[in-house]
């Protein structure tokens, strides 16, 4: 224990911790459509990589439109006005580039990446899937076959069961509770993709450019890029989405009778990507489930050999988050596996985070940024979410100093504040027929089949 | 004809690039050390390779190469059990490790400063590990159940039993490295210390280290840490890995859970070291590198019989299998998807690829080594892949060069060569489950299309 101690004040000493993150001088622009741009210079490697962001998703459609935004983006590349979608793919896969249309939850992106040389056609292939896509109806009736059978799959993954029924309870009938299936498939046609598409509106939109390119010339090329991309009122309407206050605990049970293991999955509350307490929730959550030697790990995985591998992650989004802890373990070892979690989590109510723990997640979370940048995408994705979630970029480069400046105290206020073992929602994946008796005791439940769409 | 022009150009800037970034040297023990410097970021990859996997078990022992790489995180006298994640955490550090049939690899990747910390570690589980009854029967727990995390995902789980078939029963091959949980359950302290006395040594290890370094100070901690481990005296050879030519195609027939047919084909490749595996690289490329590839351009786009196509080349010190998988439409006959694919290899076997083909195949290679060239760990694995299969790292600078020579001669010699219906695996997983009711549905929907 003595030679470990000396390694801990060794690298305290090496790593200051109170520094701030040094990005790359990004040049910031507002383009005549109310596009804002951000391009910085970043000579490593001969290539180029940006990243657009359209403030709009899932979130602002109707529950029963689900999956409109991730098919619309995916139509994007399936047929413009120069290029149908096999000569789009030709192009765009010659360079030996990416070029990644993502419609998420939050909002819709296209990511690309290419060596330099050809960073004009890359630039020239985006503006052709952002402004002048077609959407052929032949391209439609494929993806849409497609996607059909692909829907399918979901049920196939026990972690993808229990989250889909755990976003089911706590959300309720909104697009995040809702997962992708055959039968909302049937609400998405042509017209609502091309309506959807009239949506996608360059104001309050961000481009982010990084790589081996001058700013100048990356800017007269920007500007070739979204001179066609014209600003138009758009209607936004974000559903209003929150997670359930939970009283008790609300439980379901999924049958799947082929599994040999039971995969549990608890819920609750969790706070928005800006809130204040952001910091402070970071480091509880990293040291109750957010790496192999948390606590959770430690007891369940290392101690008990009843898993391979458990995490309590905080899912947060710009209005909204929900904290959730995942495992499974053998069928047998169910019971057990929940209580020792839920022990965990009282113990972290009762009696807090120590001293030594808040100063080695402190340690983690200093030490870990320069890792995080290793690739110029590190910095295009966080300059556009930072817009996006509400962040300056002074709150990103000062982030460590924030996460060091949280005290015992407000930690352990947060702890107790949101992780309330007696208020959670509980699902738990597996053969009913085994673990029914070993779990109906810890409160009334409510059961569904693997394969049922949650409700 | 552009890019013909560019690639010659690319290939200068990325080999200058290199130019006396990479050193290496062999301790007395034997343990060889790579060095790349890379000062873009202040962060360092530290990959130890040791040259055994689980084709170095033998029948009683199938799933100890894995099962030990668990093992090495649980602790030796001047690291507790437990605190081996935490002293890395608290640098803001990384580290995991992979079993393989052929290789065992535990990485950190940390700020640059704290590279000592990765040679502590090291050093200490390479010479001090504690091996006791009680962490070996949790650990035991844990294979179990990341064996049964596996098994509940369908296609894993035939994925697996493919990867098993392609060689024959008793090959060092013919178990995946997660092994046999009824062998691994006898598996005693004691084996686990033979092993470990055996394998864990400098003179069965490759220590690469990519990042923000001076080989010199490098040098000094390799020495200062590794310098004293002995080296194993009875370090076994390999096994032989050779196979028989094979002497027919295999069929495997399989139902589902899952509720999409998939076919899985590979055919029998030489090992990766062997010179034709740069052709086949390239041509991998050709039949499915992305949408606009040959098997995903007649599979899912012209004939419309497949959501989704992909494979690669899967390559090892022994033999490999070249690799293709189809996930389709329900009433696309099993034997309709084999018979397509064949039908695209014949037509590289007849009259090759085009120039075109062949340009955007060895563009796509050239620029994934330059994306790769961002990531430290990426470069790590890289360099110790290339020692590790050709005994020479270099080998890792000259590869684009190797793909750029590749010619369409090569490709449809190569496609000659190993495309060959007795060289063929192929299994046919179909969902089970199926009503009549859906089957006369699938069926009236393939008359209509």
């Amino acid at each position: 224990m003595k030679k470990l101690f000396s390694y801990y004040l060794l690298f305290n000493l090496v790593f200051p911790q109170n520094v701030t993150i040094k990005y790359p001088d990004f040049e910031e622009n507002t383009l005549q459509n109310g596009l804002t741009t951000y391009v910085a210079k970043h000579t490593e490697q001969p290539a180029v990589f940006f990243k657009l962001l359209i403030p709009l998703g899932e979130f602002d459609l109707p529950s029963n439109q689900k999956g409109l935004a991730s098919m619309t983006a995916d139509m994007l590349s399936k047929g413009t006005q120069t290029y149908n979608a096999d000569e789009f793919s030709e192009a765009i896969e010659s360079t030996g580039g990416s070029l990644f249309a993502s419609g998420a939850d939050e909002y819709t992106t296209i990511s690309g990446r290419f060596l330099k040389e050809d960073l004009s056609l890359g630039l020239e292939l985006l503006s052709e899937m952002l402004i002048k896509p077609t959407f052929p109806k032949d391209e439609w009736k494929l993806l849409k076959r497609q996607a059909s059978e692909a829907v399918k799959t979901w049920h196939s993954d026990a972690m993808t069961v229990a989250l889909a029924h755990l976003y089911r309870l706590g959300f309720g009938d909104v697009p995040i509770g809702n997962i992708m299936t055959k039968s909302l498939l049937k609400n998405i046609d042509l017209k609502k993709m091309k309506s959807f598409h009239e949506r996608l509106v360059p104001q309050n939109s961000i481009f982010v450019l990084i790589g081996d390119i001058e700013i100048s010339k990356a800017n007269e090329l920007i500007n070739q890029t979204f001179e066609a991309w014209k600003a138009v009122d758009s209607n936004q309407n974000r559903v209003n989405i929150s997670f359930a206050d939970i009283n008790g605990i609300r439980f379901r049970l999924i049958d799947n009778p082929e599994l040999e293991q039971a995969t549990i999955g608890v819920g609750f509350k969790g706070i928005p990507s800006n809130h204040e307490e952001r910091h402070a929730l970071n480091l509880v959550n990293y040291i109750f489930g957010g790496h192999f030697s948390s606590r959770l790990n430690k007891t369940i995985r290392a101690e008990g050999g009843k898993t391979y591998g458990i995490s309590s992650q905080w899912q947060s989004y710009r209005d909204f988050g929900v904290l959730g802890i995942m495992t499974s373990t053998r069928v047998e070892e169910v019971r057990n596996t929940y209580d020792l979690i839920i022990n965990e989590m009282q113990k972290l109510v009762d009696s807090g985070i120590t001293e030594d723990e808040l100063v080695r997640a402190k340690s983690y979370i200093t030490g870990s940024f320069p890792l995080r940048f290793e690739s110029p995408t590190s910095y295009a994705d966080r300059v556009a979410s930072n817009n996006y979630y509400g962040f300056t970029m002074e709150d990103r480069k000062n982030v460590i100093i924030n996460r060091n400046a949280v005290t015992l105290n407000k930690a352990n206020e947060i702890a107790r504040k949101y992780y309330s073992p007696e208020n959670i929602i509980l699902v738990i994946v597996g053969n009913q027929k085994i673990i029914k008796d070993k779990v109906s005791d810890i409160g009334s439940f409510d059961e569904a089949y693997y394969k049922d769409d949650p409700k | 004809m552009k890019l013909k022009k560019i690639i010659p150009m690319l290939l200068l800037s990325v080999v200058l690039a290199d130019e006396g970034d990479i050193t290496d040297f062999t301790l007395q023990n034997g343990l060889k050390v790579i060095i790349m410097e890379k000062h873009a970021v202040p962060v360092v990859s530290v990959n130890l390779w040791y040259d055994v996997g689980s084709h170095d078990e033998w029948d009683g022992i199938r799933g100890t190469a894995h099962l030990f790489e668990h093992m090495m995180f649980r602790g030796t006298p001047s690291i507790p059990d437990g605190h081996l994640d935490s002293l890395l955490k608290e640098v803001g550090g990384d580290l995991n490790a992979s079993t393989s049939d052929d290789h065992t690899i535990y990485y950190e990747r940390l700020p640059a400063v704290n590279l000592e910390l990765a040679f502590r570690i090291e050093a200490d589980r390479m010479q001090n590990l504690i091996l006791n009854q009680e962490t070996l029967d949790t650990e035991r727990e844990v294979v179990h159940e990341e064996e049964r995390q596996r098994s509940a995902n369908p296609i894993q789980k035939l994925i697996l039993k493919y990867l098993r078939s392609s060689v024959p029963e008793g090959h060092p091959y013919a178990e995946t490295p997660i092994g046999i949980m009824e062998q691994l359950d006898t598996v005693s302290v004691a084996t686990c210390q033979s092993f470990y006395k055996m394998y864990y040594a400098p003179n069965n290890a490759v220590l690469v280290i990519v990042g923000d370094v001076k080989p010199q100070k490098v040098k000094q901690l390799a020495e200062n840490y590794f310098g004293a481990i002995a080296r194993s005296k009875n370090l076994p050879e390999n096994p032989d890995l050779s196979l028989p030519p094979r002497e027919k195609k295999i069929t495997l027939l399989e139902k589902s859970s899952f509720d999409i047919p998939v076919t899985f084909m590979g055919y029998q490749i030489p090992p990766a070291k062997h010179d034709d595996i740069q052709a086949l690289v390239v041509l991998n490329s050709i039949l499915s590198g992305g949408e606009s590839s040959r098997l995903s351009q007649r599979l899912v786009r012209k004939d419309k019989i497949a959501l989704f196509s992909a494979g690669q080349p899967i390559t090892r010190q022994g033999p490999g299998l070249f690799f293709y998988f189809a996930v389709y439409f329900p009433h696309i006959k099993p034997a309709k998807i084999e018979s397509t694919i064949i039908d695209e290899l014949e037509k590289i076997k007849k009259d090759g690829v085009t120039e075109q083909e062949l340009t955007k195949a060895q563009k796509q290679l050239l620029s994934a080594k330059i994306f790769e060239r961002y990531s430290a760990s990426s470069l790590a694995n890289s360099l110790g892949s290339a020692q590790m299969t050709y005994g020479d790292y270099r080998e890792y600078e000259t590869e684009i060069e190797r793909f750029s020579k590749v010619s369409s001669e090569d490709i449809k010699r190569v496609a000659n060569t190993y495309f060959i219906d007795k060289n063929l695996l192929v299994m046919h997983i179909s969902p089970e489950n199926i009503g009549f009711g859906k089957k006369l549905m699938m069926r009236l929907a393939s008359l209509f299309m």
